[in-house]
């Protein structure tokens, strides 16, 4: 069930009345039982597989606020619960990755050993078919983080059922945000009462991140999916558009996502973190992480970078810390080099974008300029720059693809293959009209909270924009969307 | 204060249920302000005065101007969409008007946006046509034009990588003066269709060749709206059939009598948005999409008339059901036709296929000598070519390669031998694209339609066999 499809359109508006319906372990109940069957319409089997970690990891942070007073065993029981979570994510993920590089590298002895006359024979591991289950990534963070916090001290959920319905609530179950026990718990245990803004901002939410992904994100991805799944012959233009395309593509479909879940959850009362801040907009890599995805960012910082040391402990150790969380955050999205090479690009730009500052900071003349507008463009400038090209690394599907891309827009050959289907997609009209209504959302809302008349007349066209605004999106969307509902780009990870 | 004023509603008895919206306004707007600043809480204290006053006065005017207020958006927000969907091409499908004689045309004056398949973007003229074309006497312009359905009309691609505009380059100096070709394809004309037109084009801008592009089924979609005599003719199209023993027939009934159901009439109604609003027209063009059935609509339109139970006939049925109704009358068998239109035909067998074959056989031949007639008679040349058929080349499309056992090998045929028993030029393009290899067959079609490729393989194909007839 995808978010963009009619099934999700059903359903939501289902489980959030039937929510409003009931009180206390009741609304709980629902919400477990309404998240496991929108987790178990993709696979029955991997909803048990969901429940079996759940219990596992709820057993384990009871045990360790349990035996708290004596450290070894609470570490010991941590220690459990990581390589339980870690195992698994390593096993759905990374086992065949893990399988083909060691037959890879046997056998590449094995052709180099012949070379001297050794003959050793050439392996051949069988792969495993193992299918990776939806939103795993996101959970087994997700479960590190509640038994990280409760061995340092946070209170555990003592209610089996807060803990699934926290582990496999269905708004943000597939592609995050990554949530935090502590708040999700007081979300569900509180939930903010509905009324009218409450309810505005819920389907301004959902309704956005519908347009953000049919309208936007999907057509362009009908341009850029050729391009990366044959990226031979291709022009320098068609390189350049499905590049910037891309780009454009994975901010839309994700943040869309995010979105609609929060959109979703809020409707429920339940307040999910953000996960975008205009991160296109950031003048430097550092600002870019901290605007993307910022559930995994401030994930990746709170259990990978501060616990490695962070910024401390000298120079060097910190430019380890920042390359092995980025590594870290590149093997996270999945088990390719590709993606070990995207992960260790963005630790080297981050390492020097960090001594690049050090140096502004040292400079009178580079602070001077730094603090300018010019400079300040001029660093979102580059920043996209260094996003585009490393995105090319993320989306190809091998580094020779990525290298054939990068190729292919250097060449300046070949005729624009994509500039039929571009015209074809709209998005060159849905993108702008997209900014244009952000723009007028976000000026305009300043401009009619002083305005005297709207203020005095405020109940005679709040509504009747707001349902006018919905239908128009919902004509713009409906003419958009592709026959079949696309999944999000973030399901795979 | 919320409170109060409901209670001042409830004590009020001419207020009624509209009192009880206006509280509801008010208590929503104040619900809205708590949770923003003290400005919007004054706004919705000075709305609550406001509603006050309506109420104490005339809750009706709050209803009005709530409605005016609804309706003022509603059709700011129609406008701003219609202006997002001409800006990116969307609803711009809708090219079929109506008409008495042909069945339908081309929209006058209307902008095309076409998006199945490929992508291309057109503008028909006033006569419907791609390009304006002086009417009449053309001296120092050589004129052909070209007839067929949408692989002729050539929407999935822009108009300059279709066969009409490149043979138009391609020839340009082969005659004396300039070479003017028209592309008259229509998205779903039959050849009875194509030769109707070609009657009004013909008459109208006297072309010195015609030039008519042989499609699969044109010829059963010439004769599908023919029923047997004593019954009512019904349907989108003109028919023409030329049966053993009988007169040559070609008939608009059909579409007149369509044009004349309520249903016809209700939608005549909204010709104008027809023409002019893309949000129609995307509708329109997008029901089986939105999965929108048109009953509700038929009952809207027939409201309060007694329904026509007149259904459209489809040849299928009515053509071997006489058959079937001539063998059960011969049998003895009595209410043989009201029997026989209870089957449905599932199985041809092999003498309904040849019967079946020599009608179109026959109504083609009858059809191309007239049109021949008509060409002659206005000094023009007439040649037919017939274009590459996925069905048949490729059937792994989902097509049904045949229809009731004829396929288009069987038409091609009967194509043949008309043109050789009328002298008329003929160039086989699909036989000539079965002798290229798959993947280059596979490269000439979108699904059913040409892509530039196969645009560019028919005038490939074209252009010579032309260069012969003008040198003649």
């Amino acid at each position: 069930m995808i978010f963009s499809s009619l099934e999700y359109l059903i359903f939501l508006p289902l489980v959030v009345l039937l929510f409003w319906q009931l009180k206390g372990a009741a609304r709980t109940a629902l919400l477990v039982v309404s998240s496991f069957f929108f987790y178990m319409s993709w696979l029955p089997a991997y909803g048990i597989l969901l429940l079996i970690l759940s219990a596992a990891n709820w057993a384990l942070g009871l045990a360790i606020d349990r035996v708290r007073q004596s450290s070894s065993t609470s570490k010991a029981l941590l220690a459990a619960g990581l390589v339980l979570n870690l195992g698994c994510l390593c096993y759905y993920k990374y086992t065949n990755f893990f399988l083909e590089n060691i037959v890879a590298t046997i056998n590449s002895i094995s052709h180099t050993a012949l070379g001297f006359g050794l003959k050793i024979p050439a392996y051949e591991v069988p792969i495993l078919d193992v299918l990776l289950p939806l939103g795993i990534s996101f959970f087994v963070f997700e479960f590190i983080h509640y038994l990280v916090d409760v061995f340092k001290g946070s209170k555990p959920l003592s209610s089996l059922m807060e803990f699934l319905a926290f582990a496999a609530f269905f708004p943000s179950q597939i592609a995050g945000p990554i949530k935090r026990f502590q708040e999700f718990a007081e979300n569900i245990r509180a939930p903010q009462k509905m009324d009218l803004p409450l309810f505005n901002e819920a389907t301004g939410l959902i309704v956005q991140g519908l347009f953000k992904k049919v309208a936007i994100a999907d057509p362009i991805g009908a341009l850029v999916y050729p391009v990366y799944a044959s990226t031979t012959l291709v022009s320098s233009s068609d390189a350049l558009i499905a590049a910037i395309g891309f780009v454009v593509q994975v901010y839309c479909d994700f943040s869309g996502y995010t979105d609609i879940g929060r959109g979703s959850a809020l409707l429920m009362g339940i307040r999910l973190p953000e996960n975008f801040q205009l991160p296109y907009l950031a003048a430097d890599l550092a600002a870019f992480w901290r605007r993307w995805h910022i559930s995994l960012s401030s994930w990746l910082r709170d259990y990978i970078y501060i616990p490695l040391g962070g910024s401390k402990h000298g120079l060097l150790n910190n430019w380890r810390n920042l390359f092995l969380t980025m590594l870290a955050c590149g093997l996270w999205h999945g088990a390719n080099w590709h993606y070990v090479i995207f992960g260790c690009l963005q630790g080297v730009g981050l390492v020097v974008q960090k001594e690049w500052s050090e140096l502004c900071k040292r400079v009178p003349a580079l602070s001077a300029f730094g603090k300018s507008s010019l400079a300040h463009w001029l660093g979102v400038f580059g920043t996209m720059l260094f996003i585009t090209a490393t995105f090319v690394v993320f989306r190809a599907p091998d580094m020779p693809a990525a290298g054939r891309i990068f190729a292919s827009m250097v060449n300046f050959t070949g005729a624009c293959e994509l500039y039929s289907p571009l015209l074809k997609s709209g998005v060159l009209v849905f993108l702008p009209l997209y900014f244009a209504c952000w723009q007028i959302r976000e000026r305009g809302a300043a401009f009619l909270e002083n305005s005297r008349i709207w203020q005095s007349s405020r109940v005679f066209f709040e509504m009747p924009m707001r349902l006018a605004v919905l239908t128009a999106s919902a004509l713009i969307m409906l003419a958009a969307t592709p026959q079949e509902a696309v999944p999000f780009v973030y399901f795979q990870f | 204060m919320a409170e109060t004023q409901s209670r001042e509603s409830a004590n009020e008895p001419t207020s009624g249920a509209t009192s009880a919206l206006a509280t509801v306004i008010a208590e929503s707007s104040l619900s809205s302000s708590q949770n923003t600043n003290d400005n919007s809480n004054r706004a919705a204290i000075s709305t609550l005065r406001l509603e006050g006053t309506y109420e104490r006065g005339n809750s009706w005017v709050l209803i009005a101007m709530l409605s005016v207020s609804v309706l003022g958006f509603f059709v700011a927000a129609i406008l701003v969409v219609e202006g997002v969907f001409a800006l990116a091409g969307i609803g711009e499908e809708l090219i079929r008007k109506d008409d008495p004689v042909l069945g339908f045309r081309h929209r006058p004056n209307k902008s095309v946006t076409w998006r199945r398949e490929g992508f291309g973007k057109a503008a028909f003229t006033a006569d419907g046509l791609f390009e304006e074309i002086s009417a009449g006497a053309h001296p120092g312009i050589y004129r052909i034009a070209v007839f067929g359905d949408s692989m002729v009309e050539g929407l999935q691609e822009p108009q300059e990588q279709g066969f009409v505009k490149l043979l138009e380059k391609k020839m340009q100096g082969e005659v004396p003066g300039k070479l003017q070709i028209m592309n008259c394809g229509v998205f779903g004309y039959s050849t009875v269709q194509a030769c109707l037109y070609a009657d009004e084009i013909i008459d109208k801008y006297k072309p010195d060749l015609v030039l008519y592009g042989y499609d699969t089924r044109d010829m059963a979609e010439s004769i599908e709206t023919w029923v047997p005599p004593g019954q009512k003719p019904m349907g989108g199209r003109p028919y023409a059939i030329k049966r053993p023993g009988a007169e040559f027939e070609i008939s608009s009934e059909p579409v007149i009598n369509a044009l004349q159901q309520d249903k016809s009439k209700f939608w005549a109604q909204f010709d104008w948005f027809q023409q002019n609003s893309r949000i129609w027209g995307y509708l329109s063009e997008n029901r089986p999409k939105l999965s929108l059935h048109n009953a509700l609509i038929d009952a809207i339109a027939g409201f309060g008339k007694a329904a026509d139970k007149q259904k459209k006939p489809s040849f299928s049925i009515k053509f071997f059901e006489q058959n079937k109704a001539a063998s059960a009358n011969t049998k003895g068998g009595s209410n043989s036709v009201s029997d026989a239109s209870k089957k449905t035909l599932t199985i041809v067998e092999q003498n309904q296929k040849a019967s079946y074959l020599s009608i179109l056989d026959s109504t083609f031949e009858a059809l191309m000598t007239r049109l021949k007639k008509h060409c002659s008679n206005e000094n023009a040349k007439l040649v037919v070519f017939a274009i590459p058929s996925r069905s048949d080349l490729l059937p792994d499309v989902g097509a049904a390669p045949s229809l009731y056992g004829v396929s288009f090998q069987d038409e091609l045929q009967f194509v043949r031998k008309t043109c050789k028993n009328q002298n008329i030029p003929f160039l086989d393009c699909h036989e000539n694209a079965r002798t290229t290899n798959e993947s280059e067959q596979r490269k000439l079609f979108f699904v059913l339609h040409l892509t530039p490729d196969g645009h560019k393989f028919i005038s490939e194909q074209l252009s010579p066999f032309l260069k012969n007839i003008l040198h003649d």
